[in-house]
Order: structure tokens, then sequence, then C-alpha cells
């Protein structure tokens, strides 16, 4: 799977040297570099655009960006190797633009004097992308102040209902995984201060994408998702900076082919040379079966509602689940498709489930640990599982044995304390 | 003395701050004699430009200054702001009326002098 990869952002500000901060460079490259290792990238040399600490103004970097991405397309064509994907990449300032709801990112360009109309927006970007490549998914890596914000401009042109509500930013969609569209994972919602005080001289989310891509997670199959990478990544920076956490955000869309998010893009470095177990896959099934929404996801502060609201798409909570089904069917096997059908018959008789479960996910870890000891969820058997696995399991066990109630009773308790 | 003054908005959200902190820069550079006005960031560390405006006094009156702040809170829709000058800090609620308004932003850029 050939994967092209654009790096936006600035460094030196020539026009506005208060904008300087010493972990911008680093965190592009050392993004970049990562995901263009020798062994284990997924990004060729001539497949990286690099325009971060560019100095040309936005428009002159789309159109060399345009210039470069026509070029790998036809190089594409030529090889008979096409690329499938492109990743967006960008780290600097974030901000709004007084009286609008336009989000805007700063870029060496940026002059403090007239930052509106020197600085960069995403929405020319994906314009030029979708025009240009429009058979390629599209994923945003977005490291900015209120990144989430400029979602919305990702997504104006798909019809799509993003919620807004007091700074944040609402989302469901299917789990099949798409051949196009996009998926964007931000460094924060659109009401947060993300931070450039990571450790080892980079920003706080470049430091957890780092160590995810890194590291990979044993319990993941051969190849990472961006929802699974996000997952991930909410664990590595809540153990890494604790209340100075920096929430980060998946936005993707329901797109006529659906969201792309599920789709294995990172290599598993904990897999590597591995075969993914059977155990893996279902886990990954059972992400699906939370309703179209993977524990990344449901576990993000930024969302704010259950799932099945009717408010937020027009997928139907089994429709989804019945597309990612199929999928992991054509994927694995007879045998995995019973075993989702029983994960299935578990957890989604009861649509109203689902939405408890969506809650549960979004309290606290500690609160989510008493829940479960309180109603005597867990089992000794259960050490070896990962958190999430033990919470899955619990949660199936308070269904199966008629405790949904007092399940609900201590979640909403919980939900007023937070 | 330089007089440095910093106006914050308590009751606005990070994102919003920043408009408003830019908004109102926008409006203190439009009035004659105000000096140099500049946003700078609570936390050098953060991706955002900034929530703080700081001015630096120059010819203009604190009474022309001061109608200026309260005339921008009115149209701007009442947030909430923090004068901070030396030591000395006041806060211009919302719900106050527009005579009000003027006199503490008066009052609060007069102090110390």
């Amino acid at each position: 799977m050939r994967t092209l990869m654009m790096s936006f952002g600035g460094d030196r500000y020539p026009s506005s040297p208060h904008l300087v901060h010493e972990a911008f460079g680093p965190s592009s490259r050392s993004l970049s570099g990562i995901l263009m290792d020798a062994d284990g990238g997924i990004v060729g040399a001539a497949d990286h655009l690099d325009l971060f600490d560019d100095d040309r103004s936005w428009p002159d970097q789309l159109l060399a960006a345009r210039t470069w991405l026509r070029g790998r397309l036809e190089d594409g064509r030529a090889t008979g190797k096409p690329a499938e994907n492109v990743i967006v990449h960008y780290v600097g300032h974030g901000w709004f633009k007084p009286n609008s709801d336009d989000h805007l990112l700063t870029i060496n360009h940026t002059d403090r004097d007239d930052k509106a109309a020197t600085s960069a927006a995403l929405s020319g970007l994906n314009d030029m992308l979708k025009r240009e490549a429009r058979p390629l998914r599209r994923y945003y890596l977005l490291d900015a102040c209120f990144a989430a914000a400029s979602v919305r401009d990702l997504m104006a042109d798909h019809g799509e209902v993003i919620e807004r509500q007091v700074g944040q930013i609402l989302r469901v969609w299917p789990e099949e995984v798409a051949t196009r569209g996009v998926a964007a994972l931000c460094s924060a919602d659109k009401s947060s201060i993300a931070s450039a005080k990571g450790k080892d001289s980079v920003t706080q989310f470049t430091d957890g994408l780092l160590a995810v891509l890194g590291e990979g997670e044993g319990s993941f199959g051969d190849d990472m998702s961006l929802r699974q990478v996000t997952l991930k990544l909410r664990e590595v920076l809540e153990a890494r900076y604790g209340e100075e956490m920096v929430h980060p955000v998946l936005v993707a869309p329901n797109d006529e082919e659906g969201g792309i998010a599920g789709v294995p893009l990172f290599p598993n470095p904990s897999r590597k040379g591995s075969v993914a177990t059977v155990a893996a896959r279902v886990a990954a099934i059972f992400g699906d079966l939370a309703g179209g929404e993977t524990l990344a996801e449901v576990d993000a502060d930024a969302v704010a509602a259950p799932p099945a609201s009717a408010t937020v798409g027009t997928t139907e909570p089994g429709e989804g689940l019945e597309l990612s089904l199929r999928a992991e069917i054509e994927d694995n096997g007879d045998h995995q498709y019973d075993a989702a059908q029983e994960l299935d018959a578990a957890l989604n008789e009861d649509p109203n489930f689902r939405t408890t479960m969506y809650r549960f996910f979004r309290l606290a870890p500690s609160q989510k640990t008493e829940i479960v000891g309180k109603l005597r969820l867990s089992e000794p058997g259960d050490k070896g599982m990962t958190e999430l696995e033990r919470y899955k399991t619990a949660l199936k066990r308070a269904r199966a044995s008629g405790k949904t109630d007092s399940l609900e009773r201590l979640i909403g308790k919980a939900e007023a304390g937070r | 003395m330089t007089e440095h003054i910093e106006i914050q908005f308590p009751d606005a959200g990070a994102a919003a701050a920043g408009q408003l902190a830019d908004d109102l820069a926008e409006r203190l550079r439009e009035l004659d004699g105000t000096g140099s006005v500049i946003i700078e960031r609570a936390s050098p560390d953060a991706m955002e430009l900034g929530s703080i405006v700081v001015m630096v006094l120059g010819t203009a009156s604190a009474a022309s200054i001061a109608r200026g702040i309260a005339d921008w809170i009115r149209k701007r829709g009442e947030p909430a702001l923090r004068i901070k000058h030396g030591k000395d800090e006041i806060v211009i609620q919302s719900g106050l009326s527009a005579d009000q308004k003027f006199e503490l932003a008066k009052l609060a850029l007069e102090k110390s002098k």
C-alpha cells in the first residue's frame, strides 16, 4: 500500500519571531522520520513533500503541493504502483479569526500584523487533494491549538453533520474499510490548547505519536489503523502527562464510501514478524460492535452524546455493524464471523446498551475500575487481558448477569461526580 | 515609568478569549495615541497566538481609552474583562451599565498613575 506524505508548518517565522518554538522543527522532522524509516516506515523518500519551514505564502505552497502530487500520481501510473493514501502533517499554532469560525494555522509566511491574510487554512489544501487525488484516502495529523476546528473545513462539502456543542465536536461513522475518504487525528479539540511542552524536545502530541508508532501495541494486529493509534495514543499521553495531558481527538466522516479510520495503515512494531492472532482480529471486530465507533472515540472527551442519536447521521445503529461484519468476513473467514456473531448477540440485542457502553467508556479510568469492582464484573482470569479487553468483558458480563440497571446507576453517579 | 496594562477575558474559553483579544487589540490600535498594543500567550508552550492584550500607554488620556474599551464591550456582547495595571486589578463584569463600565475602565487605567 503506497502512501504519500506532506509536511506543513513553520519553524523560523521570520515575520513573527514571537511564534517560534523550539519543539516545532524536531516534531515535524521526527514524525516524518518515523513514517519514512527504512525499517518499517510506510512513506518512501520520494513520496514525502517537506514544506515544513517553507517561506512561501500559503497559495504558493498549495501550488507547489499540487505540482508535486501530480508528479507522484503520474509516477504511480507509470510504475504500476499507485498511491492509495496521502498523509498531511501540520505542526504549529492554531487560532480563530476574530468574529468568525475560521480556524487558521501559522506558517513561516504568517505576519504579525496581518495574520489572517498570511496564514494557512486547510480547506484550500483539502479542496486540492479532493480534486487531484480523489481516489486516495486522506489522513490528517494536526498538531495545533483548537486543531479539531479545522476538521469542519475538511468535511464541509460532504454534507456531514458535525454537531458542535460547547467546545466539542460530535461524530459517529460506520466501520467498513473504505477505499477513499478523510480522517483527522487532532492534538486538541476545538476549544483546547495544545501543548508544545513534550518530552524529548517535541510537542506533547508528537511525543505520544512517536511512542505509539515506535512501540506499537501487542493486542492489535500486524498493522494499526488510525483509530487504534488514537486509542493507544490516549493511553500513552495519560501515562506520560497525567493531568497535563491534552486529549487528542479523532474525527472521520461518514461519506459515500464510508470511514477510513479503521484501515490498517501503520506497521505495529510489537507484532513485527508475527501473524495476527484471531483474538486480535476479534478485538478489532469488538470495536465495531461498540456501534460504529471503536473505543478510542467512545472514550474521547470530545464526544458528548450517545452514538444512537438520530441527529448524528443517517446510518442506523445496526447498519454500520452489518457492513463492518461483512468486511471482516471477507478478511478473516467463517470462524471469526462466528465469534463476531456471538459478540454481536451479547452486546447489540438492545440498542440502549450501546448507549450505556458509550457512557461507560467516557468515564475516567479510576471510575471505570470502581464500577467494575462494585458490580464484581472481573474474574481472576482477566489479569492477562489488556485494560481495554477487561472493560469489554466486564460489560459483557454485566449484561449477561442482568446488572444493566446497576451499571447504569453507577455510571450516572460517576458522571455526576465528574 | 512605562505603563504596562494587561487585559484578559476571565469568562471566555481559550479559543474565544483569543478572538476577543485580537478584536480588542485592533480596536485599541485604532484609537489615537494608545501606544503599543500586542497580544501575548499565557504560556510560551501554548500552540496558539495568545489571549492577553498588553498595552503600553501612549499619549492618549485614560478617559479616551476607557471610552473605547467600554464601547467595544457593548459591541462585542458584554464580555467580562480583567484589567491589570501594576499591582492593581479590576474586573469589569457583564451586567453593569455602560457608564459603570466606562468608570471602571477609567479607574483601572488611571491606577498607579
